[in-house]
């Protein structure tokens, strides 16, 4: 892996603009966004697996059919990418590629991706509104990613690049919960 | 207690109701994407701030607070405060807008303390007046005056001819097992009565140490007005490193708030704060860790380079303060770990410069029986002289200088046995006047006691004393002159000076005391 910057940066937006031409192919632009940050997510939270996809010692095929059968039954050309990437022993360019992917294709899409979390699905009302409200606000379409959680117990979580808006009820019932038991 | 009423519970639960917020909470979020050796990176995270708190939030939804460090293109580096084993990979993480803080107030005093202000004595919560940030702006030189009042150590060898004032910072040096801890404690216990709140920083040193601290003020009745913050061997490198400055920032409460709690003025005296280090080595070792597993490049001795900043900006927050913002004063008394006397090392070269002057102890003069084991050829005080009283300036002004020209003599004296009378008196003084800096641990001496003792060596009270018996000719005067000359040190300390009035009654009682003493051999 390179370790100058302006190179690891120029290798992620190589990996993202391929992946991209690809998806945009095929017309599955959104999904690939969603996969691309579960393989992120998933390297990332398993130390092991990440220690063996970038371990030199192993042979590059081994280390390449691990990492196909792990992802099996994700997108074909995003695990083309992927396998390129552990080849190349990229795996710490991974959050990078992630990141570049998803401004591509915002651009791709021109709009703007943002994940929903309620704890049951979205009316066609209540999509309207988070639209409309958003579109107004960021000056572009939204596209909503939608996601239910019966954990948050009400409300609604919002995210998009890195920030999070948190109306949930268990986030206001932890606020509370702080605020009571606090001395005074 | 307070009688509980159906009032005060109404209105207390109205003031909790009211603080509950109900709005959106709107805040960066990021992923952990490594996290080892109590430092965690981030992906995301692109508006943290430096030195920024961090909410860890673990699965289980345990929080784990973190302080941000590295800002990076990508990802950020910080290190976590606390169960640092709570947190894992893909764990998220907000900001907070907030930078660290520690609890303060009133109710800290006695108690014993992590550097998050959390009681770790068993005595149950601590009731907070405020909350202080551990990083701290010092006070611009508007807003000081010159150093003006002393802080008595109790330590004849100190107060006598190395003295501290308040707002000063005097650095503690030397290697292990000389006695530095011994000075800072002696320093506290003979701070009792003398308005000055005393704030005890372990860092890095073993619990059963920092117990034996506690226990031996605790024994003097110094717990009352102490404060004892402690960062132990076995507590995380984040925590020993936030130690000192979590330890300034709750003596920073008193010195910038009145007795009543208020904002200090000059209607609203502030507070004196006296805050002890104890070590400034361990706390850079231990971010010299952080640093590099932060990966940030190391320098000389693979500390980072910042190291010194780190030292400069926490000694800079001893201050007295102006008239205009209540007199307060913090004095700092940092501690400083040589290896084998070796001063010229980084982090010793870097607090010697930064401090106004330095007690420096050495093994040799410990072994020697000399104790405290300070050599006071090499320390210095560059500001406390004019915080001293004027009796002990008229005594001790050119003790100093007289034992130099003692050390001096007496080098080339071990080489010819023929020496003029001159001389030999020369150096039957200086041996006497050394032996009577000696003092035990634990028994400091109030400053009219110390001008006396100097004044009895001063006059050649002791000359005709064997050196063996001078400190208990010294003991035994100062016994002598409380029981039945009480007013010669009440004037001392009324006066402040040495009036011609009082030499005289001194004088006298030096010598019927003298005449009375038995030596336990012919001088």
């Amino acid at each position: 892996m390179s370790t100058d910057r302006t190179l690891a940066k120029a290798a992620s937006q190589v990996y993202a603009a391929n992946l991209l031409e690809a998806s945009k192919a095929k017309g599955n632009i959104l999904e690939i966004t969603a996969e691309m940050e579960q393989i992120f997510s998933t390297v990332i939270g398993n130390v092991d697996l990440r220690n063996t996809l970038s371990d030199h010692a192993i042979p590059v095929t081994t280390r390449q059919s691990i990492a196909s059968e792990v992802f099996a039954g994700y997108d074909e050309v995003l695990l083309a990418v992927f396998s390129v990437i552990v080849q190349r022993n990229d795996i710490m360019l991974l959050s990078r590629v992630a990141e570049a992917y998803l401004e591509l294709a915002e651009q791709a899409l021109g709009a703007i991706i943002i994940d929903v979390t309620t704890v049951v699905s979205l009316d066609d009302d209540l999509r309207r509104i988070i639209k409309d409200k958003y579109a107004a606000q960021l000056g572009s379409d939204v596209i909503l990613r939608e996601h239910v959680d019966k954990g948050i117990l009400g409300g609604i979580i919002l995210s998009t690049h890195g920030r999070r808006i948190d109306a949930s009820v268990v986030s206001q019932l932890e606020n509370a919960r702080v605020t009571l038991s606090k001395r005074n | 207690m307070a009688e509980i009423s159906a009032n005060t519970i109404v209105e207390v639960l109205q003031k909790q109701l009211d603080a509950i917020k109900t709005s959106v909470d709107s805040r960066e979020v990021g992923t952990v994407i490594q996290v080892g050796d109590g430092i965690a990176r981030i992906d995301g995270l692109k508006g943290a701030m430096s030195g920024e708190l961090l909410e860890f939030v673990a699965a289980g939804g345990k929080k784990v607070f973190g302080l941000a460090q590295n800002l990076e293109e990508d990802e950020v580096g910080a290190v976590l405060l606390g169960d640092v084993t709570a947190i894992k990979e893909n764990d998220q993480v907000r900001t907070t807008g907030r930078i660290v803080e520690v609890p303060s107030g009133r109710a800290f005093l006695g108690r014993v303390v992590n550097p998050l202000g959390e009681p770790i004595d068993g005595k149950g919560p601590i009731e907070a007046e405020g909350m202080r940030p551990v990083e701290f702006r010092a006070p611009g030189v508007i807003e000081r005056q010159g150093v003006n009042e002393p802080v008595q150590t109790g330590v004849l060898a100190i107060d006598s001819m190395i003295p501290i004032g308040r707002g000063q910072r005097e650095l503690i040096i030397g290697d292990r097992q000389t006695g530095k801890t011994a000075i800072a404690v002696d320093t506290i216990i003979n701070s009792k009565g003398k308005n000055l709140i005393c704030i005890y920083v372990a860092i890095g040193q073993k619990a059963s140490t920092v117990a034996t601290v506690v226990e031996t003020l605790e024994r003097y009745g110094a717990m009352e007005y102490t404060i004892v913050v402690s960062a132990s061997a076995s507590d995380s490198a984040p925590l020993q490193y936030i130690a000192p400055m979590a330890g300034v920032a709750m003596g920073e409460f008193f010195m910038y708030n009145g007795e009543d709690g208020k904002p200090a003025s000059k209607e609203n005296p502030g507070r004196h704060v006296l805050c002890i280090y104890d070590d400034l080595s361990k706390q850079a070792v231990a971010y010299r860790q952080m640093s590099l597993t932060l990966r940030r490049p190391p320098g000389r001795e693979a500390y980072p380079g910042d190291v010194f900043y780190l030292h400069s900006r926490l000694l800079e927050r001893a201050v007295k303060l102006s008239e205009k913002n209540g007199s307060g004063s913090l004095t700092a008394l940092p501690v400083i770990e040589t290896q084998a006397g070796d001063v010229s090392a980084y982090i010793p070269t870097n607090v010697i410069s930064i401090t106004d002057g330095q007690i420096f102890l050495q093994s040799d003069l410990f072994f020697q029986g000399q104790r405290p084991a300070v050599n006071v050829g090499i320390s210095v005080s560059r500001v406390g002289s004019s915080a001293q009283i004027k009796a002990m300036k008229q005594v001790a002004g050119s003790l100093r200088l007289d034992l130099a020209a003692y050390r001096e003599l007496q080098a080339f004296a071990q080489f010819g046995s023929d020496l003029d009378k001159a001389t030999t008196d020369q150096l039957a003084r200086g041996a006497r006047m050394t032996e009577l800096l000696k003092q035990g641990r634990y028994v400091p001496m109030p400053v009219e006691e110390q001008v006396m003792a100097v004044f009895a060596g001063n006059n050649g009270f002791l000359d005709s004393i064997p050196v063996s018996d001078v400190v208990r000719f010294r003991e035994e005067l100062l016994q002598y002159l409380r029981a039945t000359r009480p007013e010669i040190g009440t004037a001392i300390l009324m006066e402040q000076k040495i009036s011609d009035e009082t030499s005289d009654k001194l004088k006298e009682a030096i010598a019927a005391f003298a005449n009375q003493f038995s030596t336990s051999e012919k001088a």
